[in-house]
């Protein structure tokens, strides 16, 4: 670290992972070894289009952006807002990270380095400097987390403007109220730390002061600011904290809208922070064979599930049920369901019936869905549109779940969506607000799944030489869009599609790569032995990724990445950033999804040579077993590919700690 | 005997120091029954022709009596392998297996018939889906079996703690030709650190040393096994610009000896690097091409 801040001026970025950029970036002794620079250095890369990818005309690697963005970056009307009165003076310095330069920043990270270093360098000293003086446990836009914790009625009636500067500057005030952790990390990530050292000596000592006594007198002090300010935040947590079953990614919401209304900033802050350390466990799912909550949620079940009988014992926490009598039940019921929007029943139909599959179909579809539903939506009289409206989402939510069970990237995606919701500012008449969601929504879509798929698609292709032999298992949308540009670009190569039981999902790629004239050749899962000594890479998509780097894909991934790895073939995961997830898995058995075991029942009887009897189907010694995800160890992965760049495994913690801050993930 | 040549001479050498092979006898008799002949004048050759046709007929009786031990050997294998289930399988254990072999059935029925409780993950085994049947057998026996799909292997065996196989074939480093996905299976389990267990009999141990044995010691199958005829006609139009379309069905797969725990054979439990020496009480040395 003393080395970097002694050659350079100021280095503004850490570069992490691979590189592929043709030109050496600025900082050149930052990066780790540029182990395509030395590689094939395809002129294909520059002459590709890619002047319209927000990558901009470098394949960079992945950045994390210096501590100092403070805004609401994915609104600007927040930041627009930075003529509102600070009660609290803080110094000067502190006001200028309120430039509209920080709005820059909004769109992930793989902004090319141009934009980070050459326009904002002047501010980004003081920037990061500041950050690190007001908010000593607070990276980039806690702030935001902090505003957002704020209950959006009561707070924002009494302060005009919930502006970040406000909650941060009573941060710099508030000195003794944090006491956590994050101090070291501040002096970790303190990349531009010429201008800083003496600011940072302010945060370490106020840190310092704070004892335990003075945490459980600040705690003493919330729970009686709660008491006193029960009825509107405990009744809206109590909505969304029952609404919500079993969803491990929207787990911040109700404890966030339990904080209390309090005149006293400190409270609130030391509130936000205590929330904020425990939104970091991520919320267990629901276990299926706890009786009491299963039967409580099949109260409010909307479908009428029949739990499967002859269930296999080792997966009795997840949902079994017989899929044979939910669709009809449920079309059946199409017209005489007003509680749920029409659109949101449709897409749960096509869940049900397995007509969407592939993780981003399905979020895409989702949040369409919830785009109709916003948009016809009206505020009941005498309700709060944001509660209201968070109420009926998380009904959506449910009703979804009970269709099949949520990803992790729809999770991601629907606490965006309360997040949006949550944010709104109060004077935005009904009709602004539901636009601004829907807009919200729109981008949504936009940067993370379709200009992330532009981005992957790049960085990707740049690992494809001629002469290669690609295998991928079953159907990725982002494999395939990865395979077809390669095709389109000119390189030569031959495809290997793996494909397994039962829904053959490797079928379907193989039709669109034949048809587009691609060479491929399509075998089954077992014979993996046999063809991975022709492979040369291993292409695969993701459902999600944790954070200990396991990978959650379809089942049989797992398969294929250990016998290439044990026949030394490299592994790249392609994923977009969104379905990165903090929450850990070591095994495919605790959090798995159970698909119909008719489907494994069933064999065209012709491939067997024995008959296949009915009378067999009863006993109850006789299990099928229908996985449908299963978990892929880290160190069977090479690289990821993601938006941001490409990284190894080990850094996706990192990823999601650093953007989740900014809001940049999400 | 002057007729002799130097081949003969070392045949007869190595037909007494072990047990001749079939190529020996065949090619030694007439060699032998012509020697005293032509020294003979000719005086007693009606003797010696029937000393030849006594000497092939007792010859004839050999090889059948060779054939028939083989067979009852390949019958009786699998109660003599069964028999030492009681000493692998104890109680509340999981068993993986793959496909489908009578070996490995007569195996975990006689450990439950000595009321062992365990229950078995059967991989259904595409393309020919064999699985399904040893299920159904399994479970007529009264056994907990669940069908898994094969992509669910590595899924599901971290909760597995024996792998059980049969085999088609032992080569002689101690490898197994097996169905199709036993590798995956086996790499598996030696990433969880389960027992890789392979059941064989003797008679298909094989004196071959395994070269590339997935190319020249494997059978491709039908395609139409995994795709139906005409089914992706419609994409292939074979005109300049399309692609090409090419089926793997391989019917074997090799497992190396580093990834087999232990053999059971109807002459008890050996290790991989044993097998070789198994190969000398089978085969004589003239058959062996090492």
């Amino acid at each position: 670290m003393d080395t970097r801040r002694g050659a350079l001026a100021v280095p503004k970025v850490r570069r992490v992972g691979f590189f592929t950029s043709i030109e050496p970036p600025p900082e050149s002794s930052l990066q780790r070894p540029n182990r395509s620079q030395s590689g094939p250095v395809d002129a294909t890369t520059s002459s590709s289009p890619l002047s319209d990818s927000p990558s901009g005309n470098l394949i960079s690697p992945v950045l994390i952006p210096p501590s100092r963005h403070h805004s609401d970056n994915l609104t600007s009307r927040v930041a627009a807002a930075a003529a509102a009165p600070v009660p609290v003076p803080g110094p000067a310095a502190f006001r200028r990270y309120l430039t509209p330069e920080r709005t820059l920043l909004h769109v992930g990270s793989y902004n090319p380095p141009d934009s980070l270093l050459g326009t904002s360098s002047p501010s980004s000293n003081g920037g990061l400097s500041e950050d690190s003086a007001s908010l000593f446990g607070f990276q980039r836009s806690d702030s935001t987390k902090l505003s957002a914790s704020l209950p959006n009625g009561g707070f924002d009636l009494t302060l005009a403007v919930r502006a970040p500067q406000e909650s941060e500057t009573k941060i710099a005030t508030t000195s003794a109220s944090q006491g956590k952790k994050k101090i070291a990390e501040v002096s970790g990530k303190s990349e531009s730390a010429t201008t800083k050292p003496q600011k940072e000596k302010e945060p370490k000592a106020l840190k310092d002061k704070t004892t335990k006594a003075e945490r459980r007198a600040i705690q003493e002090a919330q729970r009686a600011a709660k008491a006193a300010a029960k009825g509107e935040g405990s009744r809206r947590a109590d909505e969304s904290g029952r609404a919500n079953p079993g969803k491990a990614a929207i787990k911040p919401q109700p404890k966030k809208e339990r904080l209390p209304v309090t005149s006293s900033v400190s409270e609130k802050t030391a509130v936000a922070v205590e929330k904020e350390k425990r939104m970091d466990v991520p919320q267990t799912q629901m276990q299926y064979d706890d009786k009491s909550r299963v039967d409580k949620a099949k109260r409010r079940a909307v479908v009428e599930q029949t739990e499967s009988k002859n269930k296999v014992e080792l997966f009795l926490h997840l949902p079994q049920y017989e899929r044979s009598n939910q669709l009809p039940n449920l079309s059946s019921n199409f017209f005489t369901l007003d509680s749920i929007h029409h659109a949101v029943y449709k897409v749960g139909l096509q869940h049900l019936a397995g007509d969407i599959s592939g993780d981003n179909a399905r979020c895409i579809a989702m949040l369409q869905a919830f785009q109709e539903a916003i948009e016809d939506y009206s505020t009941p009289p005498m309700k709060d549109l944001t509660m209201d409206l968070t109420a009926k989402i998380n009904g959506y939510v449910s009703f979804l779940i009970e269709c099949r069970p949520l990803s992790m990237s729809m999770g991601n995606a629907i606490r965006f969506l309360k997040n949006q919701i949550r944010k709104l500012p109060v004077n935005l008449s009904e009709s602004e607000a539901k636009s601004s969601l829907c807009s919200d929504i729109g981008r949504f879509i936009d940067e993370k799944t379709i200009i992330a798929d532009k981005a992957i698609v790049q960085h990707a292709v740049t690992k494809i030489r001629d002469g290669e032999v690609l295998l991928t298992y079953g159907f990725s949308c982002v494999v395939e869009m990865i395979l077809l540009y390669a095709h389109e670009i000119g390189k030569k190569f031959r495809v290997v599609i793996v494909d397994s039981r039962p829904n053959l999902e490797g079928q379907k790629l193989l039709r669109r790569l034949v048809t587009r004239g691609l060479d491929c050749t399509y075998t089954h899962i077992n014979a993996i032995s046999y063809i991975m000594r022709e492979a040369t890479r291993v292409f695969l998509g993701a459902s999600s990724i944790y954070s200990n780097g396991t990978l959650y894909a379809r089942v049989g991934t797992s398969c294929i990445a250990m016998v290439a790895n044990a026949f030394s073939v490299p592994v790249i995961v392609c994923c977009e950033a969104y379905k990165f997830h903090e929450r850990v898995l070591l095994d495919s058995i605790c959090s798995n999804e159970l698909g119909d075991p008719d489907a494994v029942a069933n064999i065209p009887s012709f491939r067997t040579n024995a008959k296949h009897s009915k009378t067999m189907d009863n006993n109850k010694n006789l299990q099928f077993l229908n996985l449908m995800y299963d978990s892929t160890p880290s160190e069977y992965i090479s690289m990821i590919v993601s938006d941001y760049g490409m990284i190894p495994p080990t850094s996706i913690p990192v990823i999601v700690r650093e953007y989740r801050r900014e809001n940049l993930l999400l | 005997f002057p007729a002799m040549s130097a081949a003969v001479v070392a045949a007869a050498a190595r037909s007494t120091l072990r047990p001749p092979s079939l190529q020996t006898l065949l090619e030694g008799t007439p060699e032998s029954a012509t020697v005293p002949y032509t020294s003979s004048s000719g005086a007693d050759s009606e003797s010696k022709t029937a000393d030849k046709s006594s000497l092939t007929r007792k010859l004839k009786h050999d090889v059948i009596e060779g054939v028939n031990q083989l067979i009852q050997e390949i019958a009786g294998c699998h109660e003599q392998i069964a028999e030492q289930a009681i000493e692998h399988i104890h109680q509340n254990e999981v068993i993986l297996t793959l496909g489908s072999s009578r070996t490995v059935l007569e195996f975990l029925c006689a450990a439950k018939e000595k009321k062992r409780s365990f229950r078995v993950f059967v991989a259904e085994g595409a393309p020919r889906y064999q699985g399904h049947l040893l299920a159904k057998e399994l479970v007529a026996r009264g056994l907990q079996t669940t069908v898994i799909t094969d992509s669910a292997v590595f899924a599901m065996i971290s909760r597995v703690n024996m792998v059980i196989i049969g085999a088609h074939a032992v080569m002689a480093n101690g490898g197994v030709i097996g169905p199709v996905g036993v590798n995956m299976a086996a790499l598996a389990a030696q990433k969880h650190a389960v027992p890789f267990v392979v059941l064989a009999g003797s008679h298909k141990l094989c004196p071959l040393y395994p070269h590339n044995p997935e190319v020249l010691l494997n059978e491709l199958r039908s395609p139409s096994e995994l795709l139906d005829f005409g089914e992706f006609s419609d994409c292939l139009d074979f005109g300049a610009g399309s692609g090409s379309l090419q089926v793997v069905n391989p019917t074997f797969d090799y497992v190396p000896p580093n990834l087999v725990s232990l053999f059971i054979t109807d002459t008890g439990g050996h290790n991989p690097s044993y097998m070789y020496r198994l190969i000398a009480d089978y085969y004589s040395a003239d058959d062996l091409v090492m």
